[in-house]
């Protein structure tokens, strides 16, 4: 009975994981990504010009550049970075995606790891670039782009709805990874608010303290050390709890309205953005996005008739 | 399909989760701990930063453009090793050059400095943020070309 159990625990878990999507909602995906690639890579190359500036001994390579002993050429570097911008977009028009979706993965790679080479990890694109490998290994082109201009649209299959799903368990992974990590550092003490308080205070004096911009509304709720506590078990339950969203797609939307809402607060606290998941872009694909393209297409059917008329 | 599918996530999922085995505090990218909410902060504070002193005595923090890339976190990383490594004249004269070429009028000189603050105090009034104590690692003049006429 035991062995039953499992099996049918695992025949459900491999159902849902290839239920059949339609094309246009990974098409959407795609869009997104790419779009999201290209403008997150042009906003990366500022960085990128500046570590010209930076001397060699700044460099501490991580990930991908991990065995580079020295910066790899600066003109490379802003070569790859262009590279990342024009793959992103074609990503996003869906133009030869079998090459260039993998480019667009591995270049945005690339910079996005350079930028973290030089002292200090970012933590703003990892999702963003593990995104960007699924849709590079997936048939993300089959419908609403310049590959299939020419093809029908494909029914609904389970080639376009594995993507999706494993795009929506990495981004679960990665909140549930984000939570460990607290828990790990000062265990469910985290939750009682002091810690967020002290760290929410920390990163307003230095950036002040460094001439950046920071949050007056974070410095601010510092005098309110009630605020904390709520906030800090909210986003750890957000986090640590984050794989029960799996149960369903109508729980990923909850969980992921949870997660913009988290990131908001962020952004407000703190100054910092996410902009990725801030904006619900890495949330796309819970929704049945697929509804923009019909919505699109009745419309531009609509026109020519109305301009008939 | 059924390969790559399952290869792709269980490849993709397995980095993501490989940190649960790393010591508290690794971190690397885009597989990473996700370390940035987990340190333990006091309230008392150390910041390094680079300062900007006018001939009337005030300071103020120079820009992380001035310093690194531009990212607040990376200027502090980049201000920290050279203070670690006994660079921080060198920083100070470079940082000084970057400021140079900019107008920076009533800028006469910048400090490296550690500083020291209670970071809840900081906000609450003006005399917050004067630092608990502050040390000075290099002190250096900012050039300034003489102007075109």
């Amino acid at each position: 009975m035991t062995k039953t159990f499992g099996l049918g625990w695992l025949q459900r878990a491999d159902n849902a994981f290839f239920a059949p999507a339609p094309a246009e909602r990974l098409a959407v995906v795609r869009i997104v990504i790419g779009l999201f690639l290209a403008a997150t890579s042009v906003g990366l190359l500022p960085a990128t010009l500046r570590t010209h500036n930076l001397g060699t001994d700044a460099f501490r390579p991580v990930g991908v550049l991990a065995p580079f002993v020295a910066p790899p050429p600066w003109e490379l570097v802003v070569a790859i970075n262009v590279v990342a911008i024009a793959a992103g977009l074609l990503v996003a028009v869906g133009w030869r995606h079998t090459v260039t979706g993998p480019l667009a993965a591995a270049a945005f790679l690339f910079v996005s790891t350079y930028r973290c080479s030089w002292g200090m990890i970012f933590h703003s694109e990892n999702l963003l670039a593990l995104h960007a490998i699924v849709i590079a290994f997936a048939p993300a082109a089959d419908a609403v782009s310049i590959d299939a201009r020419t093809r029908p649209t494909p029914v609904a299959s389970p080639r376009y709805g594995w993507p999706l799903a494993t795009l929506a368990i990495l981004t679960v992974a990665v909140y549930f990874m984000a939570g460990v990590a607290k828990l790990r550092g000062d265990g469910l003490h985290w939750a009682a608010g002091e810690f967020l308080r002290n760290q929410i205070a920390f990163d307003n004096v230095r950036k002040a303290e460094l001439g950046a911009v920071y949050s007056s509304i974070g410095s601010a709720a510092l005098a309110h050390p009630a605020l904390f506590a709520p906030l800090a078990s909210a986003s750890l339950a957000l986090e640590v709890l984050a794989p029960l969203a799996l149960v369903s797609w109508r729980t990923l939307r909850i969980w992921a309205i949870a997660i913009v809402a988290f990131h908001a607060g962020i952004l407000l606290l703190m100054a910092v953005a996410f902009p990725y998941p801030l904006t619900g872009a890495a949330f796309v694909g819970f929704w049945p996005a697929e509804r923009l393209v019909i919505w699109a297409r009745a419309r531009r059917n609509r026109q020519p008739k109305q301009n008939q008329g | 399909m059924r390969l790559r599918a399952y290869g792709v996530l269980v490849s993709l999922l397995a980095g993501v989760l490989l940190p649960l085995g790393w010591p508290v505090g690794r971190d690397d990218f885009p597989i990473s701990s996700y370390p940035m909410f987990t340190h333990k902060r006091d309230r008392v504070m150390e910041t390094v930063h680079v300062l900007a002193l006018a001939a009337d005595g005030s300071a103020q923090p120079v820009a992380p453009e001035f310093v690194a890339n531009g990212a607040v976190m990376q200027a502090a990383a980049t201000i920290g090793r050279a203070i670690a490594l006994g660079n921080a004249s060198a920083l100070c004269e470079r940082v000084a050059r970057n400021l140079s070429k900019q107008a920076r009028m009533g800028v006469n000189e910048l400090s490296v400095a550690t500083s020291t603050y209670d970071s809840v105090a900081y906000f609450r009034n003006s005399g917050g943020r004067l630092p608990l104590q502050r040390v000075e690692h290099a002190r250096c003049p900012v050039p300034h070309e003489t102007d075109a006429p």
